[in-house]
């Protein structure tokens, strides 16, 4: 299910929220609506761990991460690390990175399985990233955008690409990633996707300026209806029918 | 690409070669070009980026799902895996980089692509990837390679790196010379710190050393190696365990250390490989806040306790005696290096030149130079790349355009250069302007009044007709342009830190009724003790004011000089707001009458307060009135030696025993009646004893019942079953009116034998 959230009338939830297949970061901070709706949305399954990186709450922007790990940046305080550790589970591995592009949720993309990168990203950074995540990592732009991580969104299931994304570069990536791609927009026709957007493999949560239309796209991209087609018809019919009647 | 756009002498020189080997031609007859150091000229650099007036053609819209890279031209691959491995080369990287900088200098109108289907970043093609990529990312330079600069890496600072290298901070760092082998549009930059040692600057540069240091760095080209050579030495030099230098390697060193990262390398000069080279990491810095561990506990004034500062101050000093050990183990390297570069903060540079003794460098050393060029965090590609770029000679191409510059440069031989000053340092020539001085005899006089306002034997009246009397003095000492505006802070006679003014002066030593007249003539209210004079750090003449009537003199003059054409500003003045004169007296009245009634109310308080005492007095021996006759009726037979304690003993006992005797009864009408003032510890003692009796109480009650494990508040009754008597323990009941039933049977039975109504009981 997608669903609909808001950071404190901010619809970029993605700068306040980092959510992967075995955990979930929240900025500290921000009303209990928006921690209920990731918490009777993701309930028990993974852990909603509420925490500050390096003193401010734009965790997502911050930090990237999947499955198997998270990273965060040389700014992270020991303490917050220290609670990181203390409230995600063994199996994620926590490392801090020393990089000069510190926004590590701008500047990388990652699934399970592959990460894209800024161009400029150090040698030494892909290589922590390939370890702690387990994923081969590719330097990358998005429709001529060096910042990967805020201009998409990917899963394991699909990706949701900028915008502008010219069609031969949403096939070369689908291809690289392995997973069908689609260029899109949240929040009312924002291209920031990745801070619009924060995605699983079962459940997604854009920010509450996201249209119908737009959540039906990312439902269907990231496959997470039961009943795809009859539901994206459903879905579809009334948007559709609310815009061009 | 176009290769030397229409010169001629491109053919002969390189763009780009090394420091280590001019070409024979250019060096003969190169000399330190005057004009070029100066910065007069306008220079254009010929490094010509791809070309971007091609632009692509669309390509079809057919959307095909195969694995391509675009990035690089259109490579179509024959899965999924050989587009990841391309795309993993370094053949893709430097395309990709290609592509972003093409981007970037894009304009925004421009589509992405054109019709002849041509990339318009040019991207290379895959024979170029033999050329070979360090791995830290440098680039090779656009057009190719002359045979004399084979063996030296050169390299290109790419622009992507993100570091901003302004052209005027990096051309200070060069030294340009201009050759008469060609044309004299033609210099070639040198990095300064090379060439001279530290410490000399500017105007000292000697020409001739500069170029006799030039001519000394220059080596036999090296000969084309072939790859069995290459091999051959790579096994020696592997075989080579302990440091050893033989005669003919001329070696340089690079060390550099910056937040805990050590990268150190030692590099033949003669064909550019590495002798030896070493880096480490520590964690010493403190996230977030920055600096070192060191620094913070220096400037706190002592050593935080948490564990990460513990933690870094260990790896602080790990990091030191790794070094040290480094540095002596490259000893016999270091002793023969030609030139040391570093890059140390200053504080860390202890940890290189430690111990004179027995450090290998020192600090004071000619050889050591520091790192020319910006650098990033310290590694071992970081050097390589600092390496290529400060042996790299710089060749430029320039338009002379002023006539000065023109004469200058047909200058050809050394010893007319010699008598040329290369302007470094602009900031030499300011020292020949005066100051004015102020007259001292006004400086004199004004220092007079100071001491006349401080001394207390004169009062404010006789100050004022001082100054009458000297007026024209007064007025012109303050109107002199030469006299600063803390005119008092040259001399010794006052304290004059805090109060650099008269004004001042006044204010401090509360001269209140000299302010309005020093206001009048001229003084400045804004003038801080500060620096600069009206810097906000400082404190001005109101400030320092000595008491409130003088604080008060200062807001009066405000409201009566409010709004003048040249009045001052008083809220710099830091006056606050204005005052007439009859609210100030109004206020004083006001404050009079306030300390009466204060006083008043004070002394109202103090009889209340006398009072309460009495009556809390008075209460307390009704009280022992009270328990002296109770005690005396009941234990006048038992005759305990009461008379033997003393007066305060017995009061003790007698209040206590009051209150035993009232808790007794607590709840009762006589509650009422307890004297209430008892002193803390008497109470306490007395409510100890009432819990003390009551866990008696309470333990005696509960002997026969067994303690039993308490289930839920409902089990831990001794209930029964109403209707069955059966022990209701460890079961919820059900329960209706007052019954307790342990089964719904039981119930309905019960219900059935009294009917549903509790009436009916």
């Amino acid at each position: 299910m997608a669903v609909r959230a808001q950071f404190e009338n901010n619809n970029e939830i993605g700068v306040f929220s980092k959510l992967t297949n075995s955990y979930c970061l929240v900025a500290i901070g921000g009303s209990e609506n928006f921690y209920s709706v990731f918490e009777g949305e993701l309930g028990d399954v993974v852990p909603v761990v509420h925490t500050s990186i390096a003193g401010t709450r734009i965790i997502g922007r911050l930090t990237a991460g999947n499955r198997r790990g998270l990273l965060v940046p040389n700014s992270t305080t020991d303490q917050e690390l220290q609670h990181l550790r203390n409230s995600l589970p063994d199996s994620v591995a926590i490392q801090r990175i020393e990089e000069r592009l510190s926004a590590l949720g701008n500047v990388i993309a990652c699934n399970d399985y592959v990460a894209l990168v800024h161009p400029d990203l150090d040698r030494e950074t892909e290589e922590i990233i390939a370890d702690v995540l387990g994923v081969e990592v590719f330097r990358q732009t998005i429709a001529d955008n060096v910042l990967v991580g805020s201009y998409c969104a990917i899963s394991n299931q699909g990706g949701l690409v900028h915008p502008r994304t010219s069609l031969q570069d949403q096939d070369e990536l689908s291809s690289l990633l392995q997973v069908p791609l689609v260029a899109g927009t949240v929040n009312r026709g924002s291209d920031v996707i990745g801070g619009g957007l924060v995605v699983n493999d079962w459940t997604a949560f854009a920010g509450l300026d996201t249209t119908s239309t737009e959540l039906s796209v990312v439902e269907s991209i990231f496959k997470l209806q039961d009943s795809q087609p009859s539901a994206i018809v459903n879905d579809m019919r009334d948007s559709l029918i609310d815009n061009y009647s | 690409m176009d290769k030397g756009k229409g010169v001629a002498t491109t053919a002969t020189t390189p763009r780009r070669f090394s420091i280590f080997n001019f070409p024979d031609s250019v060096l003969s007859s190169l000399a330190l070009s005057p004009v070029h150091n100066n910065r007069l000229l306008h220079t254009t650099v010929n490094d010509t980026a791809p070309s971007d007036d091609v632009v692509l053609a669309l390509l079809g819209s057919a959307r095909i799902a195969q694995p391509t890279c675009h990035t690089c031209g259109g490579e179509v691959f024959d899965g999924p895996e050989e587009q990841r491995k391309h795309f993993k080369s370094a053949w893709h990287q430097r395309n990709l980089a290609r592509k972003i900088e093409w981007s970037r200098k894009r304009s925004p109108e421009d589509t992405a692509v054109s019709a002849d289907g041509e990339y318009p970043w040019n991207p290379l093609k895959k024979d170029d990837d033999d050329i070979g990529i360090d791995d830290g990312g440098v680039e090779e330079s656009e057009d190719g390679s002359d045979s004399d600069s084979d063996d030296v890496p050169v390299v290109a600072r790419k622009k992507a790196n993100g570091y901003s290298s302004s052209g005027s901070k990096l051309s200070d760092a060069l030294l340009w010379f201009s050759s008469t082998a060609d044309d004299d549009s033609t210099v070639y930059g040198v990095h300064r710190r090379i060439l001279v040692p530290k410490g000399v600057h500017g105007v000292h540069i000697d020409a001739n050393e500069v170029l006799a240091e030039l001519k000394r760095l220059q080596q036999p080209v090296m000969p084309q190696r072939t790859q069995a050579e290459l091999k051959q030495q790579k096994k020696l030099g592997s075989q080579m365990q302990g440091p050893s230098t033989t005669s003919s390697q001329k070696l340089w060193a690079f060390v550099a250390l910056n937040g805990g990262y050590f990268a150190g390398a030692i590099i033949d000069t003669l064909t550019g490989d590495l002798v030896a080279h070493k880096t480490f990491v520590r964690y010493t810095t403190r996230r977030k806040q920055g600096g070192s561990q060191s620094r913070q506990d220096n400037a706190m004034g002592f050593a935080a306790n948490s564990a990460g500062a513990q933690i870094r101050r260990y790896n602080e000093q790990k990091l030191q005696e790794e070094i040290h050990a480094l540095m002596a183990e490259w000893r016999p390297w270091l002793d023969a290096c030609d030139r040391v570069l570093v890059r140390v903060p200053r504080t860390n540079r202890k940890d290189f030149f430690g111990p004179a003794a027995e450090s290998p460098l020192r600090w004071s050393d000619p050889r050591i130079r520091e790192v020319p060029v910006p650098m990033a965090r310290p590694s071992l590609a970081e050097l390589k790349r600092v390496y290529a770029e400060v042996t790299t000679v710089s060749v430029k191409k320039v338009t002379v355009r002023p006539p000065v510059a023109e004469e200058a440069a047909s200058i050809d031989s050394i010893d007319l250069v010699d008598d040329v000053v290369v302007v470094d340092d602009p900031g030499s020539a300011s020292d020949s302007t005066l100051e004015p001085e102020p007259r001292p005899d006004l400086l004199a006089f004004l220092h007079h009044v100071a001491k006349m306002i401080q001394n207390p034997a004169l009062s404010d009246d006789d100050i004022v007709a001082y100054l009458c009397e000297h007026l024209e003095q007064f007025l012109d000492a303050l109107s002199d342009p030469a006299m600063g505006l803390r005119y008092l802070t040259t001399t010794d006679t006052v304290q004059a830190f805090r109060t650099p003014t008269l004004l001042h002066v006044a204010s401090q030593f509360g001269r209140f009724s000299l302010i309005p007249f020093l206001l009048d003539n001229g003084e400045d209210p804004t003038v801080t003790s500060g620096h600069p004079p009206l810097f906000t750090g400082g404190v001005t003449a109101f400030e320092v004011a000595k008491d409130r009537r003088t604080r008060d003199e200062f807001r009066i003059y405000r409201s009566e000089h409010e709004g003048e054409i040249d009045g001052v500003d008083w809220n710099r003045a830091r006056v606050p707001l204005p005052l007439t004169r009859e609210q100030a007296n109004d206020s004083e009245d006001r404050a009079k009458a306030k300390k009466r009634k204060d006083k008043e109310r004070k002394k109202q308080k103090e009889r209340e307060r006398r009072e309460e005492a009495e009556r809390e007095q008075e209460a307390d021996n009704v009280a022992m009135d009270r328990a002296i006759a109770e005690k005396s009726s009941r234990q006048l037979k038992e005759n305990t030696g009461v008379g033997k304690l003393s007066d305060a003993q017995l009061r003790a006992r007698l209040l206590s025993s009051a209150y035993a005797s009232a808790a007794g009864t607590w709840g009762g009408s006589s509650s009422a009646e307890a004297p209430r003032s008892v002193s803390p510890n008497t109470q306490r003692a007395i409510d100890r004893e009432l819990r003390l009796q009551a866990i008696a109480r309470r333990q005696n009650q509960e002997k026969p019942t067994p303690p039993r494990p308490v289930v839920s508040a409902a089990t831990t009754s001794t209930a029964r079953c109403t209707h069955c008597n059966k022990p209701l323990h460890g079961l919820v009941p059900f329960e209706m009116f007052d019954w307790q039933c342990c089964s719904l049977q039981c119930l309905h039975g019960h219900q059935a034998l009294y009917g549903a109504s509790p009436n009916s009981l």
